[in-house]
């Protein structure tokens, strides 16, 4: 701002603004829109990546719950299968 | 314009709301879900081994007919229920090492990604500080800079996040072998006792792993809401300045 603020005064000053001037107050004022434009590109890339990482978590824990159903079935066909052999063989 | 809609940054903020509710609401559903799986192994277990002793109600449960057995057969058939509630034992320690290993990835690949947005960032702030400087523009990286570093900052309970994978082959034959320095009723309830302990282990895991979570989308809507007004600020104070200054006649 300090550099805008400084050609804005001497255009003041003058009464008119050179054509060198007004574009190094466009340039200037694009800098800053593409600064923040850069920063907010920062900031959507790290959310994009922790959503990434949440999505992950809930994959993991997904699939430990099937895996715990798994064995309980399993264990289930196990005791099963133990239950109609001995029953079979008396 | 005057659209009559919530401000952006209150609708994010409800948004997030609404999402961190959710997530409290997912964690306490996985948990009573794992809560079941666990009470259905156990309650297996406990039937196998009353069939074993004539249950006519275990032995319903388990499809068949109730049968007396003599005592030895009944020590033989009871062995085979826990060897069956010991390899369930040993397939929920693998389930839990996996769950262990997906989180230690996730973070690995986050930490990843981190840095590598970190340096393309890094690159176009240089490259932005060269080309702010032929219009006598200085000093303008070290406030991006700062800025960026809060950026990349990654939330503390995901940083501070050290698992560690136990040694599951030691672990399975320790238990192994206290399980065969019991018999009868001693070696079932010393079986149960390891399903509790491996239960409790995974539900913690699976509880910190979803804290993890939500931590990282807590903070993930936070930096969508300031990137969303950091976009705004820079259309309301450069936006009319630029067309004014373009308006401007030179001489």
């Amino acid at each position: 701002m300090k550099v805008i603020n400084e050609i804005l005064d001497e255009a003041i000053k003058n009464g008119f603004i050179t054509k060198e001037a007004k574009d190094k107050l466009l340039g200037i004022i694009d800098i800053e829109v593409e600064a923040a434009n850069l920063e907010a590109d920062a900031m959507e890339e790290v959310a994009m990546a922790l959503e990434n990482f949440a999505s992950e978590v809930d994959k993991a824990v997904d699939k430990t719950e099937e895996d715990l159903k798994t064995a309980d079935k399993d264990l289930l066909d196990d005791v099963k299968e133990t239950a109609s052999q001995t029953t079979a063989s008396q | 314009m005057e659209t009559g809609e919530a401000p952006q940054s209150t609708t994010l903020e409800t948004a997030r709301n609404i999402a961190l509710d959710k997530g409290s609401e997912r964690r306490q559903e996985a948990a009573r879900r794992m809560n079941s799986v666990f009470g259905s192994i156990k309650e297996k277990i406990t039937k196998g081994v009353d069939f074993a002793l004539g249950s006519p109600d275990a032995a319903a449960y388990l499809g068949t007919e109730a049968v007396k057995f003599g005592k030895e057969k009944a020590t033989e058939v009871r062995d085979s229920v826990v060897e069956a509630g010991t390899r369930a034992w040993e397939s929920v320690i693998d389930t839990k090492d996996r769950l262990i290993q997906r989180g230690i990835d996730a973070k690995n690949r986050l930490v990843a990604r981190y840095e590598q947005t970190r340096d393309a960032t890094k690159a176009k702030v240089v490259d932005l500080s060269r080309r702010a400087a032929v219009w006598g523009l200085t000093r303008i990286a070290e406030p991006i800079e700062d800025r960026l570093r809060q950026i990349y900052e990654i939330p503390a309970n995901i940083r501070e996040w050290q698992a560690d994978r136990e040694e599951v082959k030691a672990q399975k034959q320790e238990t192994r072998a206290r399980l065969a320095g019991e018999t009868g009723e001693a070696r079932v309830k010393a079986l149960q006792e390891e399903i509790v302990r491996i239960q409790e282990a995974t539900q913690g895991q699976v509880d910190t792993m979803n804290g993890l979570r939500d931590a990282a989308l807590a903070r993930a809507g936070e930096l969508n809401d300031k990137a969303t007004a950091r976009r705004e600020q820079a259309k309301q104070n450069f936006g009319k300045a630029r067309v004014a200054v373009q308006s401007l006649q030179t001489r």
